[in-house]
């Protein structure tokens, strides 16, 4: 299974069979850069199910005699400073990163549909909703992660809620806008003219209409995730010190970074193929999926 | 004809509040639908039609509109006063609604199948099953071909008409005594229209549910109403029979009406338009709301609201000079004889 199925298929169970329909998987394949955003997304997925597989030795063994190897045939990436194979590292790291980036994404998907979906249709509770949520974006997303992190503790369980919490009110914020525009479409009318009730219509007319948008996001949304949980390792605000994680793995590479630069390099490297991946493949889903964008290619 | 009837609106008013104040778009509607009958509701865009309609659907916004009336009685409930429960029991189930544009009614992410079956499902304690055999057996009711597949296809995989045709099966779904078709083919080409409109006719003599059908053709008043409602500027402008409108209009505006509708027979002659426009809802004339487009206003026509005047039967008009008006309709006919 992708990273981009994983992403869909827990927000809507037949998303990928009922609505793109074959004329938009077949434009998506032809589509450039979301296909490098796919394979990379790929790559990396294969990587962290395959970690225990794949890696030569446990990523928290330390060998004092093999410090700083760089990159070699003995050692892929090389080792770090207390000699942990750094190849072993940056695959469970990938495991941690993406555990913590599908995480927040599953958060956002029932919340901020949720959220986005009460405040959209129910137009009384739009005002106090979407109040709440532009108190919490009023703060720089980090920075109110790197708060929420502090005030409860450090661990990746720590990150993924709090970094839930940053993001949920632009998903939100997302789904409403799609929700109000869908509810004023007739069919909606056709379904009340039916007899259908609020919560019948919104869930079976208007939401399987907010998807596209709902993918899009959710999509910058892991790639977020993935990079602010880096950030918050890095400042010791998320995984476990003995955790491999790419954040904490930068920080410790940090001191070492003129004699040994693959300590930083390496997990930087991981980080970016994620994010670039994961922002590749959003930009393809939005090309394809967003009529709004469709209309102007 | 019965004497009792299955729509009684009486005094409906519709207003719309929003940043510019307030609109009545529906001042003191009333009319009446007996069992069985075709109601033809006329006017230009804008004079209050759809909004009679979807008010008593009582699927106007309830944020902005605000509906009173008297009474609106559909079947011994009344459709003011009614709950929201109730009304969504009386929805889809004891009155069907087709709408205007067959391209947006339809719901573009699910099978026809399953929006035709909704209604059925939502009303009627019946397995899937079941459900999709008599959603079967209504998409061939409509003249769809090979109705089975159609199930299962997506409304973009149909044409206009044929989407059209499903609306139509799906307010037939639950067999309502009372059908609201808001202008259901306009969107469509002509022969289609004729075609739609010749189905609904067929489906009505068979169920005899009595039908409002909306429109702003006098050709399809003049093929399939029983009644005729002539609305203009959210007032009743005339009401009565067909024929009897057709032959003797009491109102200027129902003239006018008729004189812009081509004949296909006799001799073409050059179509006659109304002058002028509908007056806007926000500074509507003090009087009578034709008389500024009215070619036989009177200076009193401008004082007040002209009373509806009682013509031969049920025929009625609100206007003061509709005497007048039938007199010298009638004339012409006899100086034929």
């Amino acid at each position: 299974m992708t990273s981009l199925e994983m992403n869909d298929t827990r927000s809507e169970p037949s998303f990928l069979r009922r609505f793109m329909g074959g004329r938009r998987v077949r434009r998506l394949l032809r589509h450039r850069s979301f296909m490098i955003g796919l394979w990379l997304c790929l790559f990396v997925t294969v990587i962290a199910v395959l970690a225990p597989v794949l890696s030569p030795v446990d990523p928290n063994k330390m060998a004092i005699r093999s410090r700083f190897q760089p990159p070699s045939l003995d050692f892929l990436l090389g080792t770090d400073n207390l000699g942990r194979d750094l190849f072993s590292r940056v695959a469970w790291g990938a495991r941690l990163s993406l555990a913590i980036g599908l995480g927040v994404v599953l958060l956002n998907a029932v919340f901020g549909v949720l959220l986005g979906a009460l405040a959209g249709y129910f137009r009384r509770l739009d005002g106090i909703l979407m109040r709440l949520s532009d108190a919490l974006m009023a703060f720089p997303s980090v920075l109110l992660a790197i708060g929420i992190a502090a005030a409860m503790g450090a661990s990746a369980m720590t990150a993924v809620i709090s970094l839930a919490v940053v993001y949920i009110p632009r998903t939100a914020r997302i789904l409403r806008a799609s929700v109000m525009q869908v509810t004023e479409l007739e069919f909606v009318n056709a379904a009340r003219a039916a007899g259908a009730g609020d919560l019948h219509i919104l869930r079976r007319h208007i939401l399987p209409n907010c998807m596209a948008p709902l993918v899009v996001q959710l999509s910058f949304v892991f790639a977020y995730a993935i990079l602010s949980e880096a950030v918050l390792s890095f400042l010791g605000l998320g995984a476990a010190p003995t955790d491999p994680s790419w954040g904490i793995m930068i920080s410790e590479g940090r001191s070492y970074i003129r004699e040994a630069p693959w300590m930083t390099v390496i997990p930087g490297m991981a980080i970016a193929i994620t994010v670039l991946g994961l922002n590749l493949l959003g930009d393809g889903l939005r090309d394809v999926l967003d009529p709004r964008v469709k209309m102007e290619h | 004809m019965q004497t009792e009837p299955i729509l009684r609106v009486e005094g409906l008013r519709t207003t719309f509040s929003g940043d510019e104040g307030t609109a009545v778009a529906v001042d003191d509607v009333s009319f009446d639908v007996n069992a069985g009958e075709i109601v033809g509701l006329i006017g230009e865009s804008g004079s209050g039609k759809s909004v009679t309609a979807l008010a008593i659907m009582g699927l106007l916004p309830k944020d902005t509109a605000r509906v009173t009336a008297e009474r609106i009685l559909f079947d011994g409930h009344d459709l003011v006063r009614a709950s929201e429960r109730e009304m969504r029991r009386l929805r889809g189930r004891a009155i069907g609604m087709i709408f205007q544009e067959p391209m947006s009614s339809l719901n573009p992410v699910l099978k026809i199948g399953d929006q035709l079956i909704e209604p059925i499902r939502i009303h009627e304690r019946i397995s899937h099953r079941a459900a999709f055999d008599r959603g079967v057996e209504l998409l061939s009711k409509v003249g769809i071909p090979s109705p089975i597949q159609r199930m299962n296809d997506y409304p973009h995989q149909l044409s206009g008409g044929m989407r059209q045709r499903v609306m139509i099966a799906i307010a037939l779904s639950c067999s309502p005594k009372l059908l609201l078709a808001d202008e259901p083919t306009t969107a469509l080409d002509v022969t289609i229209q004729a075609q739609l409109l010749d189905l609904l006719l067929e489906i009505q003599s068979e169920t005899k549910m009595a039908i409002v059908l909306i429109t702003h053709s006098m050709g399809v008043i003049a093929e399939c109403a029983d009644k005729v409602v002539v609305m203009y500027s959210g007032r009743i402008a005339e009401q009565g029979p067909v024929t009897e409108i057709f032959d003797r209009p009491g109102h200027p505006y129902t003239k006018g009406l008729m004189q812009c509708t081509p004949e296909l027979t006799g001799n073409p002659r050059r179509l006659t338009t109304i002058p002028g426009s509908l007056p806007s809802l926000s500074a509507l004339p003090p009087g009578c709301r034709f008389a500024p487009r009215c070619g036989l206003a009177l200076p009193t026509c401008e004082a007040g609201r002209p009373p509806m005047i009682g013509l031969r039967g049920t025929h009625a008009s609100a206007c003061i000079r509709a005497d007048e008006l039938v007199a010298a309709a009638a004339q012409p006919e006899e100086a034929d004889a």
